[in-house]
Formats: C-alpha cells, structure tokens, sequence
C-alpha cells in the first residue's frame, strides 16, 4: 500500500527571505535579548558579513541537536535551576532566492526543484543557542572570495571542508574555519580560539577536533586560580598546556618577534595562529591611521604600572594620550589574509623584514575569528614600536573619549590592539622555528650582498615559505620549466617531511632556492640543499669566500651555499 | 614554487654528467650588472650590514613566565 501524504502537510522547516535583520531577529528571538547581545554585536557582524558575501535568502532549521552544545548542556546548563532548552536552531544561507513554495516542492520530490538546496549558492549556517546572552554557537560560512579590492587576492588556506546536511542534500563548505561564540561558562575566548584552531590542524594533520568544554577541562586540568566552570578564561600558559595535551606542539612567539611575514609563512602552509593581545583603551581622541604613533602608545602601556591601573599621562608627541586602563588579554586564531590592492602602500614591516625584502608589506588583512566581533574579522596593520613591531586595529570599536585609529573614509575609530604572545600550533614534526630560518637568511642575505657589493637593501629581497616533502615535490613535477636532470634528482630525493624554503631574489631575478629541514633542530644547521638559479651570483659569492671574505657562516653552510657538498653533485 | 629553468647554470651537478638539455621556453634572462670588488671592500660592506643588523634587532628576549600567567579573558 502506498505511503498516503497529505497535501496540505506544512514543512517544519522556515524560508526567510534575507536581511540583516533578519539574521539578528533569528539569531537573538525577543527584543530583550537582541538589546543586551546589541553590546557585543555578533550577530549583526554575521549578518553583515553575509550580506558582504550576497545572502539572499535564510533557511530555519527549528529543532537541531548540536553535538557541541549537548556536551555543554550536559556539562553545566542541565544542572541549573533555570530550565535550558537542549535543542538549537540552525540557521542555513544561501546566496539565491528561496522560496516556500520552491522549498516545499523540493520536499515533496518534484523534478523542477530537484536541485534547488545546491552547494553552489549554499554559504554556510550558524547554530543558535538557547543562551540569551550567547546565542551564536557553531558558525561554518564560507571564507571572503579570492578575488579582493583593486586586485589584490585572499587567501584562507587554513580552512577545511565542512559538510552540512539538510533535508536530504548533503551541502559542502570549503576553505572554511568554525567559529562560535564564547558562553562564559564552558569557554571563554581563549578556548574558542583554540577550538577554532585545533578545528584548522584537524584536517590539514588527520585528528579529530576536540570541543570547548573538553578543552577548558584539559587546560584547566594542571594547578588553577580560579574554577574550571564556569570559566574565568585561561592564562597563556594553560593555553599552551591545552595544545600540548592535544597532542600537539606549540612554537610562543614573544611580541617582538610577530611580524605579517612570519604570520604569512604560517597561514600559507595552513597552520592557524592564536595571537593574544592587549586591547588598548587611552584617553583623548582619536588618530587618523596615517598619524599612529605606536612607539609612543607601547611607551605610555609600559609605564602604565600594571595590568589594572588607571593613571593620567601626558606626552609631548603623538596621540593625545592622556588616561587610560588596560585590560585582560584577548584571543583571535588567524585563518587567513589579503594581499595589498594597486592604490594601497606597503604595510608596516619590522626593520629586519624591510632589510631581507620579506613579503609581510604586501599583507594589508589580517582575517580571524574574534569570538566577540565574529567570523574573518579583519585586521589592519599598523606600524609598532620597539616592543612590538606588529600592532592591529580595525576590529573593537573605540567609544567615546578613548583613543581610537580613524579609518579613512570612516567615521568609527577602532581600539589599537597591541600583541602579548603568539601561539601557533602544529604537528609535532615541525620542529625549527621561523625565526631561526629568518636568522639564517639575514647571515646569508649579508654575505650575498657584501660579496656582489650591494649596498641598497632593496637589491635584494626574500621569501620565507614553509612546505612539507609531498608539496613540494608536486610542484616539482608540474614545474614545465624544471630542468630534466634536477627535476629527477629532486623527484627522487628522500627529503624530510617537512621543509622551509627560502628563495632568493637579486635585483628582482630570481636567484637561489633554499631548502632547510623543518624536522631539525634551530641550533643546528638545517639547510638541505641550495638550487642556483643565477649562476653569475653563486660565481662572485664562491670568488669572494674563497678569497677570503669571512661571512660568519658555518663551514658546512659555506659549502652547500656554493654547491661543494650538495647531494645532487652527484 | 619556482621554474628551475637555469638550475643547471651552476655546478650542482657533476661535471661527470651530461649536461642537462636548456628548455626550449627560457625566458628572456636580464644581466644584473653586478661588480666585482676587492674582498677588503666586500668585508667593509659586511661590517657595515653587520652593524646596521645589530641596530635594528630587537633584543633577545625569552617569553617570561609571567607573560605566560597573564590571563585571557575579555
């Protein structure tokens, strides 16, 4: 007998049609709540954001049982007195017209609407949480587009593939990179910027993601000042403990060291970066970007006095300065960046990144997910001072009397946001760090300049990439250009498992590739193997050491460096 | 990645193999002019980029345990 449906049958489900509106209205329910989230302003970021990425219409999935939640509830929620919903709702985008009409014909399998849920206009979903003031759990919406402003390109190569299922389509997202919004109970920031990194490492190196309350329970697991839950957030170093329980190593970078080219070489292998920072609120006015004054702010925080101080100060030159209070530290995981448009300037790069020519003055976007402003957030760079020679803004709006960078074009001013620590996990393989193969390059970049006698530092210039053996040896066998003898020996080359590279421009011709082993130690000397691209280079540099120019290298780097004892000799 | 179409410019591999086949698709390679010097000159830049370098370099500085214990939490 056949299955007898009713015509008149009501989906369950909602077809919305898009506004930003819309998403704030779904995403908070009652006026009440949307005033008090209005404060951190996710969810009209998330609705702006889509807006951005040309959303257009809104499918509501009612009742959803989300994995991570339920591990919450369990945890915390179902033991209190006020009676929690376990259930969420999910919210799904797409950037074509849906309508109900459309949606029911579909569920009631009629050819014309057989591919109407298509992932090609599918652009992610955000599950809302039954928490009045944390309603934005687990959020996958597809990255910016590559394509950027004035022909610059993005790049989020950190992001996964996530699949999400829905009324029988089974709906894929790429490039993408969860987010979600701290609760304060189970997860604070610092624990979603680790689950929104261990969700990027989860794929790139095979291991499954674990969920905040697992991970505030592991960080929390050694010696605590406060209780685990609900959570006052974590130090640093229950961060890094966290990352290392996981399986996991960790390279800390201190803020003297965190540089866009040391980002970039990161995020361009696919490795997420957890920066942790000081949100500077000054006193005075605010700045236009052009007119910030980073040494002079790092100067008034280090007198400051402490963490919780509030002081007035003066000082003669740069922003107007005059009372501020500093604050706990903040957490955002990078996934991604934008290169710099036609009409953009070069971004503010540290001394050492302007001497080697390193490409972190062509990032002008940082992209992260700052749990309380939203998914891909961006930052811009702004130049630092001695401390930190990195400071970002663009994201915490200042408010009034506070000191803020005014954008051009903008009337908003945002806070400057000055780094404290750089956490960057990753498989426990990679051992050197990027600053050793930096330091490398800087020795090398001195004798390659000193022996062809060029004395403008823009004569030569570096990129610094990380890589792993199977890339690299891809790109070798698509290189139509490779000569035939080195193209074998490389294809056949047992190389370690994981490598920096680092390529050698002079006068803009590209002139030498250098292979060091990321499996090595940083004192050691790592570098594998040197690829000559401009013999007459290689030629001045060899007359030179051998006429006695002492470049400070160790002997065994001297002889790979003009190719006396390098395996492909043969 | 890129193209090692001039790999082969350079004593990497042995003199003993035959030279590898030039491809047919170099590029157009530009002279970079560069000069040779005396070693005394080259050594005077070296110091000079030496001491330019050290000017620069943000002091060595290891991440303290305090900076460590500082809690993350807004």
């Amino acid at each position: 007998m056949p299955w007898l449906v009713s015509s008149s049958v009501e989906s369950r489900f909602g077809v919305v049609d898009f506004s930003v509106k819309a998403v704030v209205d779904l995403l908070l329910g009652g006026t009440e709540k949307q005033a008090r989230v209005k404060a951190t302003g996710v969810a009209g970021y998330i609705g702006k954001y889509l807006e951005t990425l040309g959303a257009q219409s809104i499918l509501v999935e009612p009742d959803y049982t989300d994995g991570g939640f339920l591990e919450d509830y369990v945890l915390y929620y179902a033991r209190c007195h006020f009676p929690y919903e376990r259930r969420c709702r999910r919210l799904h985008f797409f950037d074509e017209q849906i309508d109900e009409t459309a949606y029911h014909e579909y569920l009631y399998g009629r050819p014309q609407a057989a591919s109407l849920l298509s992932e090609d206009s599918y652009l992610g979903f955000v599950v809302a949480r039954p928490l009045p003031l944390a309603p934005v759990g687990r959020t996958v919406l597809a990255p910016y587009p590559p394509q950027g402003p004035e022909d610059s390109r993005r790049s989020f190569r950190v992001g996964r593939t996530y699949r999400a299922h829905l009324a029988g389509s089974d709906l894929d997202i790429q490039h993408a990179l969860a987010f979600q919004q701290q609760d304060k109970v189970t997860a604070a920031c610092a624990t979603v910027a680790l689950w929104s990194a261990f969700q990027g490492l989860g794929q790139k190196f095979g291991f499954q993601a674990p969920r905040p309350s697992i991970i505030t329970s592991v960080a929390t697991g050694e010696v605590s000042e406060s209780r685990a839950v609900p959570t006052g957030g974590l130090t640093v170093r229950q961060m890094v403990h966290a990352i290392r329980e996981f399986g996991h190593s960790v390279e800390v970078y201190w803020p003297g060291e965190i540089t866009l080219s040391l980002l970039r070489a990161y995020l361009d292998y696919g490795i997420p970066a957890v920066l942790t920072f000081r949100i500077v609120r000054t006193g005075g006015t605010s700045v236009d970007l052009a007119d910030y004054d980073g040494e002079t702010l790092e100067q008034v925080v280090a007198n400051s006095g402490g963490a919780d101080s509030e002081a007035e100060h003066t000082v003669t030159n740069g922003p107007p300065h005059r009372s501020f209070s500093q604050e706990p530290l903040h957490a955002v995981t990078f996934c991604g960046y934008r290169t710099v448009g036609k009409a953009e300037g070069e971004s503010p790069m540290s001394p050492q990144e302007r001497s080697l020519g390193l490409g972190g003055g062509k990032v002008a976007r940082l992209f992260g997910h700052d749990d309380q402003v939203g998914p891909y957030a961006r930052h811009i760079p702004l130049k630092g001072g001695a401390a930190a020679p990195l400071h970002l803004t663009g994201t915490w709006t200042a408010e009034d009397h506070q000191c803020g960078v005014r954008l051009p074009g903008q009337q908003k001013s945002y806070l400057p946001l000055i780094p404290h620590l750089l956490l960057v996990p990753m498989y426990s393989k990679i051992r050197v760090r990027y600053t050793a193969i930096e330091s490398w390059t800087v020795m090398i970049d001195q004798a390659v300049r000193a022996s062809l006698f060029l004395e403008d530092e823009n004569d030569t210039s570096w990129e610094i990439e990380l890589t792993d053996s199977s890339n690299y040896k891809r790109e070798v066998a698509r290189s139509s250009h490779l000569d035939e003898k080195v193209r074998a020996n490389l294809l056949e080359e047992n190389l370690p498992r994981f490598l920096w590279v680092a390529r050698l421009s002079v006068k803009k011709a590209r002139s030498a590739e250098l292979i060091y082993d990321a499996t090595d130690i940083d004192e050691h000397d790592s570098l594998e193997h040197v690829l000559w691209e401009r013999e007459e280079v290689r030629g001045i540099l060899s007359q030179q050491i051998n006429s006695g120019l002492d470049v400070g290298l160790p002997k065994a780097v001297v002889d790979k460096l003009l190719g006396n004892a390098d395996s492909f000799s043969g | 990645m890129w193209p090692f179409y001039l790999l082969l410019d350079n004593n990497i591999v042995s003199s003993t193999e035959p030279m590898a086949k030039k491809k047919k698709t170099q590029p157009e390679v530009v002279d970079l002019n560069l000069k040779v010097v005396s070693v005394g000159k080259a050594n005077e830049l070296l110091q000079k980029l030496k001491k330019e370098h050290a000017k620069s370099e943000s002091p060595t500085r290891r991440v303290s345990s305090s900076m460590l214990d500082a809690m993350v939490s807004v």
